[in-house]
């Protein structure tokens, strides 16, 4: 196992600015720390919208690539975060046709925080049902939706830099995220009765 | 499922609660994944990785001449016009086939009825008097 992330509080903005001139100037190491801010929410995200641990990985590195071959376009400064799952949201619109017929796989109960109150048994069956219905139940909801939750869910975006990256209006981002937990919440009700 | 002895209890978990449970944690065949994905990275970025000169001056100068000369063929294959004797052989080819036909359809309806049939022979003879 790698080490845990540094946590979203630690994280200087500026530092992926610098990365990425960095990047662009032709020093690939630069990547490394980048790689090691955004890895996890990163896997967090294609995870939860694939309901594949393996396709979450694929997904992740391919992101980086795109990030790293064009780091001489990034502009954003400032805005990391939203251009990065801006390109993390094209890699999932080009794999989500595929993978919409795939069945859920759930990842290892270990990879997630605090998913088990010990580790007996019952209870890492009892975490990997409840995982396993959430990510079916994300799969009811429509794809802005479920990206949206998943943006918002990763803590490492404020609700402007989540509507950069989703390509809407902060304002129209608050009503998405309203029907997105709606509709989360009756599919996965619905899953237990 | 909601009879299975390990149904969850969704009373405390809900979907919310759920999705902010991140991964904290990744898989060392991922971590190995990545050290690849950075190997390649320098190897395309090291300077004897760049193509030598000559290759770049090639493409500047082969993929032009190249589409020109498609270019070149292709007019000269689409544009040509066919010759006399091409054309004649079509026609006869086609006159033939509709007299087959109207012999065959005899007893049928007439393809060709007479007056058309002059009519076609006669211009036929106007457009290669040798007939």
């Amino acid at each position: 196992m790698s080490e845990p992330t540094p946590s979203p509080e630690n994280l200087e903005p500026g530092e992926d600015d610098e990365a990425m001139r960095q990047i662009a100037s032709g020093e690939s190491d630069a990547m490394e720390s980048i790689f090691k801010r955004w890895k996890l929410p990163l896997l967090s995200f294609f995870y939860r919208a694939t309901g594949s641990h393996a396709d979450a990985e694929d997904l992740t590195l391919k992101t980086l690539d795109r990030l790293y071959r064009s780091a001489s376009r990034y502009q954003n400064q400032g805005r990391f975060g939203p251009w990065l799952f801006a390109i993390a949201r094209r890699e999932l619109s080009h794999e989500w046709r595929r993978l919409k017929r795939k069945p859920v796989r759930c990842a290892p109960p270990e990879l997630l925080a605090d998913s088990l109150i010990d580790h007996s048994d019952g209870e890492i069956r009892r975490a990997m049902e409840t995982e396993e219905q959430l990510l079916v139940a994300l799969r009811l909801c429509s794809d802005r939706e479920r990206e949206a939750l998943l943006l918002a869910a990763s803590d490492r975006l404020d609700s402007a830099g989540i509507a950069s990256a989703l390509g809407v209006k902060e304002r129209h981002l608050h009503v998405i995220l309203h029907r997105a937990r709606k509709t989360l919440k009756e599919a996965f009700d619905s899953l237990f009765s | 499922m909601k009879d299975s002895p390990h149904t969850p209890d969704t009373s405390h978990s809900a979907p919310e609660s759920l999705l902010k449970k991140q991964l904290v944690h990744t898989t060392p065949s991922f971590e190995a994944r990545w050290t690849d994905l950075k190997r390649d990275w320098r190897r395309e970025a090291a300077p004897d990785a760049r193509r030598p000169f000559w290759t770049a001056w090639s493409w500047r100068l082969g993929l032009p001449a190249t589409l020109v000369l498609a270019l070149v063929f292709s007019r000269g294959l689409f544009l040509t016009e066919p010759g006399p004797v091409h054309t004649q052989l079509i026609e006869e080819v086609r006159m033939a086939d509709l007299t087959e036909w109207d012999v065959a359809l005899d007893q049928a309806l007439p393809l060709l009825d007479p007056d058309l049939l002059d009519t076609l022979t006669l211009l036929l003879a106007q457009a290669d008097p040798t007939r």
